[in-house]
C-alpha cells in the first residue's frame, strides 16, 4: 500500500471514530479535543484537521482553540516528565531548593520543569513524576529515587 | 410512583451501614500515600471489616487519614498513618462552623445509601413537594451569595434568569477552580460528590431550568471521576434523569472537563469553552442571565454555592442568617497554605478575622509570624500581616482597596520572603493567562512586568508608572481577569510602598 493510501485510510479511520462518538456540532469541540489527545498522547496536525471536518468547524478555528487550552498538547509529550510546582505556596515552602538540588543532581538528559501552581498546597512543596503528584517533598535521596526511576 | 413513596422505599433500604474503616483519599493526599494505605488495607483486612474510601476532611496536615474506630495499623506498612480521631485534626474540625463540608471525610464518597443516612437527598425531597418559587423565596431570605468570588446575591440571578422568557434554561456548575491557592472545591467535589448533584437539582428545580452542565477543572481529574461515578449512582437510582425521586421532574447533569487556563473560571468564557469556542471572555452585557449558553438565559453556580442549598432548605433561611455577617451570611470555605503548620481547607463563618483565624488554623504562634498574607489569588493581592488583624472576609475589597477574598486562597509569607517576587509571581500569572482578547490586558501584563524587572535594583523602580498602568488595566479590560490583573502590584504599592499609585 502507497504511503498516500495508508494516509488516507487513517483519516478515514478516524473520522469514522469522530462520528460514532460525537454529534455534528460545535458544542463538542473540545470533548473530541480531549479524545484525540487521549488517544494519539498529543493533537497532530492532520488529527485537528480530520476533527475540523467532522464537525464543520474550519480548521482554523480547531486550531485556534486548541491552542487557547494549557493542558492541550500540541507536540508529542516528552517520555518523562518531572515537573517542580512553582507556585506561591511551594516556594513558601522550598520549591526554588528542590528545583537547585533537581537541577544539578539528575542526569543530563532529564528536563526539570516548572508548573505554576498544581493546587496541591496543602501538601507543598509538590513534585510531579509522569503525571503523578507527590507532596512534601524535600531535597534529598528519596526525591531523587522517585524522580530517576 | 409519587414523591413520599419514593421516599419511604429508598429510606427502607438506606440504613446507616457505613464500612468500619474509611480512608481519606483525595487529590492532596494521594500525593502523600492515601491511595497505597487503600489498596494495603483492602487486601489485608480481614473479610469480616469493611472498608471504603471518603475524601479528605480538609486537615491536609495531617494526612494521609483514616476515619475509624478500630486501629487498623497493623494493616498498614511504611507509611505514617493519622486517625481521624487525633486531638489536632478534632480540634481543626470542631473549630470551624461546617456546612458545606459537613460530611467531608466522615463518608463514604461513593455510596448513595450512606449520603441519605446522613438526610442526603430529603432537601430535594421537600423541595420538590413545594412549588418552586417557594425555594426561590428562601433562597432569597437566606441572603445567600455566590462563593466563586463575586458573592452575587443568588436570588437576584436567579430570578433575573427566570424574567427571561425562554423555552430552555441552563444551569453551568461553575468547577474550574483554577485561582493559584485554592483546592476547596475540589474537596467538596471529592468527599460530597452527591450533595453537589442534590444542590444542583435544588437550583434546577426552583428556577424550572431545563439543563444541567458541570464543568470541572482540567487537573481536578479526582473530582471529575467521582462526580462522573456519583452521577451514574444518581442515575441508577432514580435521582436524576427521567422523573426524579417520583417527583415527574426530569433533567440530567452533563459532565465537561476542562483544558485548562484561569480565564476559564470567568463566567463568559465557561460559556465559550462549552460552546466549543475559543477560551475569551464575551462582551457583557447582555449577562448570562440574559443570553448565556446557546443564547438563552444560564445560571452559572459555583459548587460552594450550591452544596449551601441543601442545608438552606432543611435548617431554615432564619438558621442560615444567624452565621456569619448579617449582609453576607453563611461560612467560606478558605484554602490554606503557605508559610503555616497546618495548611489545609477550613469552613469559617464570614466575617471572621482574617488574622485570628491565619493563626488559629494556620497553626502558627503569632500573626507576626507571617510578613503578608496573599489574598485572594493573583486577581488580588498582598497585605502585610500587621494589617489583617483588622481585616474580616466577605465579599468586595476586604481593604477597601485591592485585596479581595476571590475564592478564599490565603497563603502565608514568612519573614524571610521576599514579597515583591511574590507580586512578580503573581503578576506573572496573569501576564501569562491573559487570553490576549483585549489589549489592556495583554500588552499591559506585560509591560507591568517589564516595568517591575529589577535590572537596577528594587529601588529604581518606577511605582508611580506601574500604579498609573495597573489602574489602566483593571478599567480598561473585559474580564474579570484582566480587571484584577493590576490589583497585586497595586497592593503591593499601597503597603509595601512609600510612593501612593495612580
Amino acid at each position: 500500500m502507497s504511503s498516500n493510501n495508508e494516509e488516507r485510510k487513517r483519516r478515514n479511520d478516524l473520522r469514522g471514530e469522530l462520528i460514532d462518538k460525537f454529534p455534528r456540532d460545535r458544542s463538542y469541540l473540545l470533548p473530541a479535543l480531549h479524545f484525540l489527545q487521549e488517544k494519539f498522547s498529543f493533537l497532530s496536525d492532520w488529527g485537528l484537521e480530520v476533527l475540523g471536518w467532522h464537525l464543520g468547524v474550519p480548521a482554523s478555528e480547531v486550531y485556534g482553540t486548541a491552542t487557547t487550552y494549557t493542558e492541550l498538547l500540541l507536540s508529542p509529550p516528552a517520555e518523562k516528565t518531572v515537573s517542580v510546582c512553582d507556585g506561591v505556596a511551594c516556594r513558601e515552602n522550598g520549591a526554588a531548593q528542590i528545583l537547585e538540588f533537581l537541577s544539578n543532581k539528575t542526569s543530563f538528559d532529564l528536563e526539570v520543569q516548572k508548573t505554576d501552581c498544581a493546587f496541591m498546597c496543602s501538601v507543598a512543596p509538590a513534585v510531579s513524576v509522569d503525571h503523578r503528584w507527590y507532596g512534601r517533598q524535600v531535597p534529598g535521596d528519596a526525591l531523587l529515587r522517585l524522580v530517576e526511576n | 410512583m409519587n414523591t413520599l413513596d419514593f421516599i419511604t422505599s429508598v429510606a427502607n433500604r438506606a440504613v446507616n451501614n457505613p464500612a468500619e474503616v474509611l480512608v481519606q483519599v483525595g487529590q492532596c493526599s494521594m500525593a502523600v500515600g492515601s491511595q497505597e494505605i487503600y489498596r494495603s488495607l483492602e487486601e489485608k483486612l480481614p473479610a469480616s471489616i469493611a472498608v471504603d474510601y471518603s475524601g479528605c476532611d480538609g486537615a491536609c496536615f495531617a494526612g494521609p487519614k483514616i476515619h475509624s474506630e478500630k486501629d487498623v495499623s497493623e494493616y498498614i506498612e511504611g507509611i505514617r498513618v493519622t486517625s481521624t480521631g487525633d486531638s489536632n485534626v478534632r480540634n481543626y474540625i470542631d473549630s470551624q462552623t461546617r456546612i458545606v463540608l459537613e460530611h467531608a471525610g466522615n463518608i463514604s464518597a461513593s455510596d448513595i445509601y450512606g449520603y441519605i443516612a446522613n438526610k442526603g437527598f430529603s432537601a430535594l425531597a421537600k423541595v420538590l413537594l413545594q412549588p418552586p418559587e417557594q425555594t426561590v423565596d428562601m433562597v432569597e431570605e437566606s441572603g445567600l451569595r455566590g462563593r466563586g468570588g463575586a458573592y452575587f446575591p443568588v436570588s437576584i440571578k436567579w430570578r433575573s434568569a427566570m424574567s427571561t422568557a425562554s423555552k430552555e434554561r441552563h444551569i453551568v456548575i461553575n468547577a474550574e477552580e483554577g485561582e493559584p491557592g485554592v483546592f476547596k472545591d475540589r474537596h467538596v467535589m471529592e468527599s460530597v460528590p452527591f450533595r453537589l448533584i442534590e444542590g444542583a437539582l435544588i437550583a434546577a428545580y426552583a428556577t424550572k431550568a431545563t439543563s444541567i452542565r458541570l464543568y470541572v477543572n482540567a487537573e481536578a481529574h479526582l473530582s471529575y471521576q467521582r462526580m462522573l461515578n456519583a452521577l451514574e449512582i444518581c442515575r441508577s437510582k432514580g435521582f436524576l434523569g427521567p422523573n426524579i425521586m417520583g417527583s415527574g421532574f426530569t433533567i440530567d447533569i452533563e459532565i465537561l472537563k476542562g483544558a485548562g487556563g484561569y480565564v476559564c473560571g470567568e463566567e463568559s468564557t465557561l460559556l465559550n469553552t462549552i460552546e466549543g469556542k475559543r477560551r475569551e471572555p464575551r462582551l457583557r452585557p447582555p449577562f448570562p442571565t440574559e443570553s448565556g449558553l446557546n443564547q438563552q438565559p444560564t445560571i452559572i453556580n459555583n459548587v460552594e454555592t450550591l452544596c449551601n442549598l441543601p442545608w438552606i432548605v432543611l435548617n431554615g433561611a432564619d438558621e442560615f442568617k444567624k452565621i456569619g455577617d448579617p449582609d453576607t451570611p453563611g461560612t467560606k470555605i478558605l484554602s490554606i497554605s503557605g508559610s503555616v503548620n497546618t495548611p489545609g481547607v477550613a469552613e469559617l463563618p464570614m466575617g471572621s478575622n482574617l488574622a485570628e483565624l491565619m493563626v488559629k488554623f494556620g497553626g502558627i504562634s503569632s500573626i507576626n509570624t507571617l510578613s503578608a498574607i496573599a489574598v485572594g489569588g493573583p486577581s488580588s493581592g498582598v497585605i502585610p500581616s500587621s494589617e489583617s488583624l483588622n481585616l474580616s472576609i466577605g465579599p468586595g475589597f476586604l481593604d477597601g482597596k485591592s485585596v479581595m477574598l476571590g475564592a478564599g486562597g490565603v497563603i502565608g509569607l514568612s519573614q524571610d520572603t521576599n514579597v515583591l517576587e511574590v507580586v512578580r509571581k503573581l503578576s506573572e500569572y496573569n501576564a501569562r493567562e491573559s487570553c490576549g482578547k483585549c489589549t489592556p490586558c495583554r500588552e499591559g501584563t506585560t509591560r507591568l512586568l517589564e516595568l517591575m524587572a529589577n535590572d537596577s535594583g528594587d529601588d529604581a523602580i518606577d511605582w508611580n508608572g506601574i500604579g498609573q498602568l495597573a489602574e489602566v488595566i483593571n478599567a480598561a479590560s473585559l474580564c474579570g481577569l484582566g480587571q484584577a490583573a493590576g490589583n497585586p502590584v497595586l497592593s503591593y504599592g499601597s503597603y509595601f510602598q512609600e510612593v501612593s499609585p495612580g
